[in-house]
């Protein structure tokens, strides 16, 4: 359960950070940021997949602690909530006074951002759906 | 080209750990001179040319954790290691440096390094440069990059073209010149293959036992080897690791030193940037060895990332990539990271000082001072907080000492994790790289440098690499 948990507040974090930099999206950069996310989402998971163990186990228990906090605040886990909700969440974090919440943050944006910006050579690196 | 041989007999004269550029040197001389050699990967074996190269498929084939692995400390720092047949060789931009003098004679000095001045190193160092064909870019280097020379020539600064690793053959259409990467999997390995010397990847060491005066490694595959003579060359990381959890720990993984590196993206009033921009070349040695200016990587998404602390500006940038590069102010960092293993991987601690946090400071309002000379109109510090740069005036507003938790620092060179030299007090192996009272298990890669070099690393430990072999094929 807690790992369903984690791909879903994963994916939902991809989507908010990558649509956020599609957002607004010129003519002539539609096509390569915009959405579906899944195969950004695919290799924020493959990447975190082979972190070294304890940093990954971090990441893991830091990311289901994003997505209570989403509960606790605002009355639903972090993948539930509408789009605006979520892009409340994530700027919280990133500007939080706590450094360990901005870390997760920059971990998750970097990733995002890298994912991104490589298409259309994302798709050939990432492969299919499992 | 490179063969993966299946398990036939884990048996050898010589057990070469890691297949980066000092393994790989390594394995090639011992098979030339006629021993029985065995290469051991952690990687995959690759060719060079199965990804594009500094591209997503790059970081997902070669790099060591996905390039996920950041030292711990503060503030944190981002370190990309290749993890692949050929090691670091595979994935670097192949700039060429040899050990600067004093840099040597530092060691010698303060690490009772014997026999690895200026004068006994330079026949190691025309080796590598002869067998990788180390040479200048022939023809035009890339705009980004030449906005460096621009800048230091208008301030006064030296700055130069550092030679690579690099084979050409002609120029494409745009003019640039083309040519292969003389990585280890287009030199050393093939090399060592040929004469005899096997290569098994995908395979891990992970225990190092010695009994009845040969050498028992157990393996993540295939069981284990057995070898009369072990040379440990998996990196900064990897080395003390193993030696680490194999028991051997005095004056192992408590040193690690690496170059930690700041970068800004600069925007210029022309197009310096294009899809194929190829690798920067230049590099100012105003400040060296302590301090280094140059160019990066500098392609879309590397370029995005840069500048991620400045998500507002995302679309400018975006927009304008093409007017776009990433540079970089470099430092020779401390001895004052650790490696040590949680669970079954190695994790780095590395901690920078307030000092140093100055001296990155300085070595950033530099790089911004060149580049404002060098005409760049915009200039985005990866240090979060602050704003985008427009004039030499508001160089003030980047903090006097890097502010530890705001500032993204990253690494590609890591060494001195195993020191070598004939101070038992400070070092783990000797100064041709035997660790210090175990016969017959020999450190060849960063893990030697004494100290971090202040150039990129990698003829330093090709150099060292041949000359500790050379004296260890005479000596037996």
């Amino acid at each position: 359960m807690l790992g369903r948990l984690f791909h879903c507040t994963v994916s939902a974090l991809c989507y908010e950070i990558a649509g956020f930099h599609a957002t607004p999206l010129a003519e002539d950069t539609e096509e390569e940021l915009a959405g579906p996310y899944n195969d950004v989402a695919r290799f924020v998971i493959h990447q975190h997949r082979h972190m070294p163990q304890i940093l990954g186990w971090t990441i893991q228990m830091a990311t289901l602690l994003f997505a209570l906090a989403a509960l606790a605040r605002h009355g639903a886990l972090f993948h539930r909530l509408p789009p605006p909700r979520r892009h409340v969440q994530v700027a919280a974090w990133t500007a939080s006074r706590l450094e360990p919440c901005r870390d997760l943050m920059k971990f998750y944006s970097s990733l995002v951002i890298l994912a991104l910006y490589s298409r259309p050579r994302l798709a050939q690196a990432v492969g299919q759906p499992e | 080209m490179i063969q993966a041989p299946g398990p036939s007999s884990l048996r050898c004269q010589d057990l070469v750990i890691g297949s980066g550029p000092g393994g790989a040197i390594t394995a090639a001389l011992l098979a030339e001179a006629g021993r029985d050699v065995l290469i051991l990967e952690e990687g995959p074996c690759l060719p060079l040319d199965s990804c594009e190269p500094f591209g997503i498929q790059e970081v997902l084939q070669k790099y060591r954790y996905g390039g996920l692995n950041p030292a711990l400390g503060r503030p944190k720092i981002a370190l990309a290691e290749g993890c692949c047949a050929g090691g670091g060789s595979e994935i670097n931009s192949a700039l060429y440096h040899r050990t600067p003098e004093e840099i040597l004679a530092l060691w010698r000095d303060r690490y009772g390094v014997r026999d690895a001045g200026p004068a006994e190193m330079e026949p190691h160092f025309r080796y590598c440069e002869e067998a990788l064909s180390v040479c200048l870019t022939p023809g035009q280097t890339p705009a980004a990059s030449r906005k460096l020379l621009e800048g230091a020539d208008s301030l006064g600064w030296r700055a130069l073209e550092v030679p690579r690793c690099f084979r050409y053959h002609g120029t494409g259409q745009d003019g640039s010149p083309l040519g292969t990467r003389q990585s280890m999997t287009q030199t050393f390995l093939p090399r060592a293959i040929s004469a005899g010397a096997r290569l098994v990847a995908d395979t891990r060491a992970l225990l190092l036992d010695r009994q009845h005066g040969r050498w028992n490694v157990t393996l993540s595959r295939n069981g284990g080897a057995i070898a009369d003579a072990v040379f440990v060359c998996g990196g900064a990381v990897e080395t003390p690791a193993l030696l680490r959890r194999s028991g051997i720990t005095r004056n192992i993984g408590d040193t690690l030193a690496l170059h930690p590196t700041v970068k800004v993206a600069a925007r210029f009033p022309e197009e310096v940037n294009h899809q194929h921009l190829g690798v920067p070349v230049h590099q100012v040695r105003e400040f060296a060895p302590h301090m280094s200016l140059g160019c990066s990587v500098s392609s879309l998404p590397y370029l995005m990332l840069g500048t991620a602390d400045y998500p507002e500006r995302r679309h400018l940038i975006r927009s304008r990539w093409r007017h776009m590069a990433v540079y970089y102010a470099m430092i020779a960092g401390p001895p004052a990271g650790a490696v040590r293993n949680a669970g079954p991987n190695a994790l780095v601690r590395y901690r920078l000082s307030p000092a140093y946090l100055r001296q990155l400071s300085l070595g950033l309002r530099r790089l911004c001072r060149l580049l404002f000379a060098a005409g760049a109109v915009e200039l985005y510090p990866s240090v979060s907080g602050l704003p985008p740069l427009r004039t030499e005036d508001d160089l003030s507003l980047i903090p006097a000492e890097l502010p530890a938790d705001r500032t993204s620092l990253m690494t590609v060179h890591l060494f001195s994790s195993c020191p070598m030299g004939e101070s038992r007090a400070l070092c783990a192996a000797d100064s041709f790289g035997q660790v210090h009272g175990v016969p017959n298990l020999f450190i060849h890669d960063a893990s030697l440098l004494c100290t971090a070099p202040g150039v990129n690393p990698q003829g330093s430990i090709m150099a060292l690499a041949r000359r500790n072999t050379l004296h260890y094929l005479e000596t037996r």
